[in-house]
């Protein structure tokens, strides 16, 4: 419904997906000294050389272009971590807790401030794994889709998004089917029209 | 066959890509219009037919009571036919105020040329509309366009200490937000322990 | 009418069934080739849907099952749903059919959403499959509605791969069509 992203097919676009997730906070320590910056979203700093302070990603991200602070990266992203978490999702059929934007952050943090990752192609590819199983996890879900209420804890931003659309209008049209089902045409009223008996035919094809 | 003029025009709407404008196919809307003044005029004729007989044209039954029936059905199943294309349109052209600009002139020529008069006047007022709205509420509404734009040109060439880009950041990030309550953004699943706002 | 405007609505009303009158009627030609403008009763036609159905409500007409619900449609649905080429038996084979089913044959209420859960797993995983999707011709044999669903799955699945690998990020608005794609 919004930007770049085409009103049909998705809500939101990736991209404002990640805008979104650059408001998470994020550890920084700052190579400057500098006043507190007051923004309507809230107070940040004041910031001194080497004292650790939490600011909003995109703020983060900003110091970090102009070389004014190195990124604390997030505990969730340690090799340890990520390393047991992938083994718990290939483990389970629930997804694990993760930030909810877990992938736009690990993205952001891998373009701009790679030389604060430590084993940054070790994460990189952790991360990556544990994407693609969560994927195919939220693939093997989608095929026991009915119509009735969907619950699936611990989804991401991301991962939410990439299937909103499809099932938004898959849901929809078991929902329409299971409906029309049960309810025949009611709608038309015209005089003589003739009864539409409402007893179901009792169903005689099996499901797979 | 009745009403397939209406149906071809329809037809000429879906064909096009989706969400994106054909040219305002006016000869073929002119012909589904002449179209209904043929039904009209063939309904209308029973009728006097009927009347002239002297039977009761609201209560019989007979075939000239079937034949109106199928004109005057035909004339209504035109009629949606003319409708439904006009309101698509409409709600295209109206998307071009969100996505590409609040002026006329500022969609490209290409885009220009595939609307009839009317709906070239149509998008004016309702953009003008727009504006009136956004200046009384004080708040620069289309921050479609300004979302993707903020990101790159704010962050990237703004100054930390004047705060000033910093700010308008999260104004437009806060009508943003808005903005999608008020189009009734909803998720199409529920997610349990993840307030997206 | 909350889909008076809807494209696909109409369309799909626009399906024609097969109709014998029960009414004689005046002063209409059914089809061109007869010029007679005269409607005997018994007589057998086809009409669209949009047209059958106002008849049929009024007693003028009866309907009966058009040839995209037939026996042999229906053996083949049961037999393997996924590979029956739907689309080209009736694009609007869901919503025809679900408007269809109470005026004459109601167990095509139940076929349809018995077609569409096989349908659906069949869409989900070719969608995801995006290398396969390119030479496949299974989404030639989809419904609108399938289609639309198959390319909800694909460009989200397009758009966030896109993302992923970054690059430009302010393009042209998808809403003025793809004629000048500006230099990537």
């Amino acid at each position: 419904m919004a930007g770049q992203s085409d009103s049909t097919m998705s809500l939101f676009s990736s991209e404002e997906i990640e805008f979104m997730a650059e408001d998470e906070m994020t550890e920084i320590v700052p190579n400057l000294r500098m006043d507190s910056l007051n923004f309507i979203c809230g107070d940040y700093g004041p910031f001194l050389p080497q004292l650790a302070a939490q600011v909003p990603l995109w703020l983060a991200l900003a110091l970090k272009k102009r070389g004014k602070c190195t990124i604390r990266l997030p505990q969730w992203m340690s090799v340890e971590n990520l390393t047991r978490v992938l083994e718990a999702e290939r483990d389970s059929h629930a997804f694990q807790p993760l930030p909810f934007h877990y992938i736009e952050i690990s993205r952001l943090l891998f373009d701009h401030a790679r030389e604060d990752i430590p084993d940054m192609y070790m994460v990189r590819s952790l991360v990556e794994d544990i994407r693609d199983v969560r994927f195919h996890k939220v693939e093997t879900n989608l095929e026991k889709f009915t119509a009735s209420t969907v619950t699936w804890k611990n989804m991401s931003a991301m991962e939410v998004n990439v299937i909103r659309a499809f099932a938004g209008r898959a849901l929809q049209a078991f929902y329409k089917h299971d409906n029309e089902q049960q309810t025949p045409d009611t709608d038309r009223a015209l005089d003589k029209q003739p009864q539409i008996p409402t007893d179901r035919p009792k169903r005689n094809l099996k499901p797979r | 066959m009745y009403a397939r003029k209406g149906y071809e025009l329809v037809k000429d709407l879906a064909n096009g890509e989706k969400g994106q404008l054909q040219p305002f196919n006016e000869d073929l809307f002119n012909q589904v219009v002449d179209q209904c003044t043929q039904h009209y005029l063939e309904l209308q004729a029973l009728i006097r037919k009927m009347q002239e007989e002297s039977v009761d044209v609201r209560e019989t039954r007979n075939s000239d009571h079937y034949g109106a029936l199928i004109h005057h059905l035909s004339l209504i199943r035109n009629k949606r036919c003319l409708m439904a294309y006009v309101h698509n349109r409409a709600e295209v052209i109206q998307n071009f105020a969100w996505k590409v600009g609040l002026e006329l002139l500022e969609l490209p020529e290409e885009i220009q040329e595939k609307l009839s008069p009317s709906e070239k006047n149509y998008f004016g007022k309702h953009s003008s509309a727009l504006q009136t709205y956004m200046a009384e509420v004080g708040i620069d509404l289309n921050v479609v366009k300004s979302l993707s734009f903020t990101r790159n040109i704010d962050l990237m060439h703004s100054e930390f200490q004047t705060n000033n880009s910093c700010c308008n950041k999260k104004i437009i990030k806060i009508v943003w937000k808005i903005y999608c309550v008020a189009n009734g953004y909803n998720l199409s699943l529920q997610i349990v322990n993840v307030p997206f706002f | 009418m909350e889909n008076y405007n809807e494209i696909d609505d109409i369309l799909a009303e626009e399906e024609f069934v097969p109709v014998v009158f029960q009414k004689a009627i005046n002063g209409v030609k059914i089809d061109e080739s007869t010029e007679k403008g005269y409607i005997e009763q018994g007589s057998k036609t086809e009409l669209p849907f949009w047209l059958a159905r106002e008849l049929h409500m009024r007693q003028a007409a009866s309907i009966s099952v058009p040839a995209c619900f037939n026996q042999k449609t229906r053996l083949e649905i049961q037999a393997d749903a996924a590979c029956v080429d739907l689309r080209s038996r009736c694009p609007y084979f869901y919503e025809f059919g679900s408007k269809l089913a109470p005026l004459c044959d109601k167990t095509i209420g139940l076929l349809l959403p018995y077609a569409f859960r096989i349908r659906y797993k069949e869409i989900l995983h070719k969608a995801h499959t995006i290398a396969f999707a390119a030479a496949s011709k299974f989404p030639t044999l989809l419904t609108t509605e399938e289609t639309s669903l198959y390319e909800a799955a694909q460009s989200s699945m397009a758009a966030f791969k896109k993302w992923r690998a970054g690059g430009p990020r302010l393009q042209r608005a998808s809403i003025l069509g793809r004629k000048r794609k500006p230099a990537e």
